[in-house]
This record gives structure tokens, sequence and C-alpha cells, in this order.
């Protein structure tokens, strides 16, 4: 099988484009199966949803009792992993933390594949899909879920800006290693733009990278604050809060770091990146997530606290169903496994921090998810009049669109990393020339 | 012979024994399917209309008749709206009770404009449904919530154009920068390039080749 195609003979590769044109050039013997079953996996939620779309909402458990469920917690936790990407990428990057540079390409393809996953859900929780048009037609801009329409589609955008222009350098050696008339040549030559690496390509990269950067970390505050201002700008107890904004941001960067770990571990792993994604990584991105974990226990002890403090009615009953009534022992799961023990995890010295990172990462990803339920979920199903708390039916209709969800992410970034270079070949380049050259002087 | 005092004693038992009788009849003539005193008779045409209250809200009117063309009081109706949407569909929209009329009212304002397809649906206790439908044309359909003003005017008059220019800016921003860095970058490039690679001609390619490439 020849390099990505190549019919002539190949040019010496080094050690960086080796590993980062392989699952273009060789993705191995388990991409076909596990690809194939992620697949039917996603098309299996697609036809739920078809079903769905159908039957109504009442197939998915929803009920004028129960008016808002998993689909709501998706959208906020698959928008909100994608937050970690542009931690790694960005915040990193205009802090000067050069040691992203291996992990940068993985985390922002992260961002993007479950940001495009997570805002899927905004149409799946439609009662009515067909009428999501009305949005731009008939929209009220009072209304928080308008803010929440601008706020993805423009955090999209510029995540897709993101993804691009760090890519420029790596697609035109793609593009250097085809054929010369091959149509994949054009497309990668296309979007290569002419880049040949000259000191004034470079400088007008950087400059374009360096102003989405810093653009795209307000938009990302933006979209998490406007997500959990949808809840909170409603009067319902539980949600009705002044926190949620900020709670919601250190929601999602918590998750997305987690999420970035896991996806890194599984392509280093795949893909035998080891010589460039070192454990050091992992340890670095594992601190960063204990501190965002421990941000995160605080905000909802604080938040917890004024609830109770002020003691209305409604706000009380709400709190009694989570630490101690129906949602107690997701509640006290979720803190316990989803923050407590990541953030032991670590801390814990040990030889071999790689395994043990990733499961606290895993308990991270799961853990939010689980509270983002629990936001969810208690005040949606809260009776206002009587005594009587709206059913909670999980079907397996909304189980089965959340299991192709979670499929759908491992499955895009597969597909994405076949057709562009898995590592940031020119930035780790870079990098490791500024290091040397620092170094020597 | 029967005396006075006889006859008056015949007469207050008569008039004991008739209030005594008379309910039970009253009872035993009612409609023997089970039906409390007073109940509805069974319902067999409904006639629905509408008029408009103004501000995008309809008032629906539907009369309920028997068999016998006498209007039927104190039956329940259901309102629903059909909807032609993957089939036939209904979607309630309230319900409400006959007056001594036998006129069911419900206040109606439509979400979405247009025609609607009104159906006003009468059971009576026999099981026998009586319906009456009605093609409605809204209009513009107007919202049913009306959110109020916010607490400082200053809020209301600026938050949305505020808004509204913050997103056209940063899509602006981000547009202008995608474009002018990828125009620069084409500028940029050399006017005769050739493949920086071309002068290899070796086909070693360590650490890629697949493993048939390696055993040829």
């Amino acid at each position: 099988m020849a390099v990505l195609g190549l019919a002539r003979p190949a040019a010496p590769l080094s050690d960086i484009e080796a590993a980062a044109f392989r699952p273009m050039a060789n993705p191995g013997r388990f991409f076909w199966p596990v690809a194939t079953g992620l697949a039917v996996t996603v098309i299996a939620g697609i036809a739920a949803f078809a079903y769905q779309f159908a039957q109504g909402l009442g197939v998915a458990g929803y009920s004028d009792q129960a008016f808002y469920g998993m689909y709501e917690a998706n959208l906020v936790a698959f928008i909100g992993v994608s937050y970690g990407g542009a931690l790694v990428s960005a915040v990193l990057r205009l802090s000067g933390a050069t040691w992203r540079a291996p992990i940068t390409r993985i985390a922002e393809a992260m961002a993007l594949v479950s940001l495009l996953v997570g805002a899927s859900f905004a149409i799946v929780h439609l009662g009515r899909p067909d009428r999501v048009l009305l949005l731009l037609t008939s929209g009220r801009l009072e209304s928080p879920i308008i803010w929440d329409f601008a706020a993805i589609t423009t955090y999209l955008f510029a995540t897709l800006v993101f993804v691009y222009l760090p890519l420029i350098p790596d697609l035109a050696r793609v593009r250097d290693r085809l054929p010369d008339r091959a149509l994949r040549r054009r497309i990668y030559a296309l979007g290569a733009a002419g880049w040949a690496g000259t000191p004034d390509q470079r400088r007008r990269l950087e400059r374009a990278v360096g102003i989405v950067a810093v653009l795209i970390i307000p938009l990302a505050v933006s979209v998490h604050s406007v997500l959990g201002w949808t809840f909170s700008m409603t009067t319902r107890p539980g949600w009705h809060s002044t926190i949620f904004g900020p709670y919601f941001v250190i929601g999602a960067l918590y998750s997305g770091v987690a999420l970035v770990i896991l996806v890194t571990a599984g392509f280093r792993k795949a893909y035998r990146l080891g010589p460039f994604i070192e454990a050091r990584h992992f340890v670095l991105l594992g601190r960063i997530m204990a501190a965002l974990g421990l941000a995160y226990l605080y905000l909802t002890f604080a938040e917890l606290l004024t609830g109770a403090y002020t003691h209305t009615k409604e706000e009380a009953s709400v709190l009694a169903a989570l630490l101690e009534g129906r949602f107690a022992p997701a509640f006290w799961a979720c803190i316990l496994g989803g923050l407590i023990v990541p953030i032991i995890l670590v801390a814990m010295p040990g030889r071999r921090p790689v395994p043990r990172l990733v499961i606290a990462a895993g308990l991270a990803v799961a853990g939010m998810w689980l509270k983002r339920l629990l936001i969810v979920l208690p005040s949606a199903t809260q009776p206002l009049i009587g005594d009587d708390w709206g059913p909670i039916r999980v079907t397996w209709v909304p189980a089965l669109i959340t299991l192709a969800a979670t499929a759908a992410i491992p499955l895009g970034l597969m597909v994405l990393f076949r057709l562009v270079p898995l590592l940031a070949i020119d930035e780790v380049e870079q990098e490791s020339g500024r290091v040397a050259t620092e170094e020597a002087t | 012979m029967m005396t006075f005092r006889g006859r008056l004693q015949l007469v207050g038992a008569a008039m004991a024994l008739a209030s005594l009788l008379l309910p039970s009849s009253i009872a035993l003539g009612a409609d023997p399917v089970g039906s409390a005193p007073g109940a509805a008779p069974p319902p067999t045409s409904v006639v629905l209309q509408a008029r408009s209250t103004g501000d995008g809200s309809w008032r629906l009117e539907a009369q309920v008749f028997d068999a016998a063309g006498e209007a039927v009081a104190g039956g329940q109706v259901q309102f629903v709206a059909t909807v032609d949407f993957l089939g036939r569909r209904e979607v309630p929209i309230g319900a409400a009770q006959t007056n001594v009329s036998g006129r069911a009212v419900l206040d109606f304002s439509p979400t979405a404009g247009g025609v609607q397809h009104l159906v006003a649906r009468a059971a009576g206790d026999d099981g026998r449904i009586a319906e009456g439908s009605l093609e409605l044309d809204v209009g513009e359909a107007s919202t049913a919530v009306r959110p109020a003003a916010p607490a400082l005017p200053i809020v209301g008059q600026w938050a949305a154009p505020v808004a509204v220019l913050v997103v056209v800016t940063v899509w602006a921003v981000l547009a202008i920068v995608l474009v002018a860095g990828v125009a620069g970058i084409w500028r940029g490039r050399p006017k005769e390039r050739s493949s920086p690679l071309s002068q290899f001609g070796s086909p070693a390619v360590p650490g890629l080749v697949s493993g048939r490439e390696q055993e040829g």
C-alpha cells in the first residue's frame, strides 16, 4: 500500500510526519470493525429519532409533568465537552504552554465534532422539529432560546475557523506527498492555499490564529453561560439561580478537559503516538482537570447552600429531593464518583499515571453527564400544584439516541483523521525548533 | 258513613303518600342507564361556531343537541385542533361544560396561523359521541406569551440592538480573519513553486510502509 495513495516512490518522512499520517495511510486492522460498529450505532440512533418524529415526544418519556429530560442534559453535556478542546488549544496557546503542541489537533477536532453532535440535540428535543426554521423567521430576541441559537452557531463558526487555520501547513504537507494530477492533490492544494512555509506566510497565519484564539475564549464562555441562562432565566425552583452562568462554564471546562484526556489516550494507543504524546501531557491535563473539579465542587456547594439557607418552600422541595429523596443516590454518586474520586486519582502519586488519569477522566465525563441530568430533572418534574412529582420514564428511544451521540464522537474523529493529519506537524516542529534554539542560546 | 275527622285523616294520609311516591316516580322515570338525576341526555349533534374577540383570540361556541333537537345542558365538550402531520393528528385545546342553553364556550388563542381545523366533541353516558367541526382562518397567530417589559427601560431599549450588533460584529471579524488570512497566505506563496520533496527519489519511508511493502 503506497503512502497516502502515492503512486511514485515515496519521500522519506520525519518521525512526526509518519505518526501524523498513520491513520491516513494505514489505519490498522481494527479501524473498519470499530468504525462499522460505531456507524451502526449512529444509524440506529437516527432511526430512533425518526420513530420519535413520527410518534411524538411521548415515546421518549416526555409528558406535561416531565417536560425536560435526557435530551436537554445531552445538549448541555455534549456542547460542554467541546469547551475542553477550546481550552487546550486556545487558552494554553495564548498562555505560552508549548507542551500542548502534540495534542492540539486532537483537542480541536474533538471540540468541533462534539459541538456538532451536541448542537443536534437542540433539534432532537423539539416536539415539532419541522418548525425549527421559525427561530429565524419568527424568533423573539427576548428568548434565551434565540440567544442559544446565536451563541452556538457563532461558536461553531469560530471553531471551524480555529480548526482550519492551523491545519493549512499540514494540508500542504499532504498535498506535497500526492501525485501531481491526482484529484486529491487538488483538493488538498485548495485547502493549503498555496502554503510554502515562507516567513511572510507564517507571520500572517500566526496573526490570524492568534486573533481567533482570543475570540474563541469569550465565545465559548458565552455559549455555556447562555446554556445556563436558558434555565436560570425561568422562575422554576432549582433553576432560578444567579450562579448558573459560571457554573455551566466551569462544568464544561471540567468535562471537556476530561474528554480530551480520554480521546488523546485512545488515539495515542491506537496509533502508537507514545513518543510524541508523553505521560507528562496527561499529568498536566490531569492537574488542570483536578483544579477545575475543585472549582466545580465549590460552586455546587455554594449553589446548594444558598438555596437551602433562603428556604423557600419550592426550593426546599427540590433540594430535599436532590439530597435525600428520589434523586439522592444519583446525586451522591455524581459528587463522589464524578468529582471527588477523580480529584483523588489525579493527586495520587504513582509511576504509571496514564491509566489512572484515564480512569479519572472517564469517571469525570460520566459524572458530569449525570450532573447535567440532575440539573434538568428535579426542577422539570417538581409539582408546582399538589404533591405528585412528574414521572421519569427512560425509554429505549432517548437511551439509543444518547448512545448514538456518544458513538458519533469517536466515529467523527476517526473519519476526520483519515482525511487530515492526526498531529499538528508544523506546530510541533516549530515548538521543537524554538525550544532547541532557546537551549542552544 | 265516614265522619269529617275520618275524611281529614284520609286526605292527610293520601298527601303523605303522594309526597313519598312523587320523587320515586320521577326517579323511576329517569334515564335507565345509571345516570344521576338531572344528567344530560345523550347528545346527537354539535354545532361549532367561532367569533373573534380581538388580539388574535377567538371564542369557540359549541351548541349541543339531543335526538329531539333539545339543547343538552351539563354535558362535557372536548375541543381539539386537527393537524395533518405524518397523518391526521389531534391536539387537545380545552374542554368546557354546556350551560342550560346547551352551549359550551372556550377561549382559544391559536399559536399557529392560517386555517385551523377545529372539532368539538360531546360524549353521552350511553357511549355515543357527537361532534361538530369548523374550518377557521385565524390569519396571523399572536403569541401566547407576552413578556413583561424589563425593569430598566434602558435595558428594554438597548439590549436587543446591542446583542445583534455584538453577534454581527463577531461573525464579521471571524469572516475577515479567515478570508484575509487565507488570501494573505495565497498571495505570499512563491511564484514558481516546486514540491520541496521532489528531489527525493528514494522509496524508503521509515515507519509508514505497510507489511506488504516491507516484505517486498
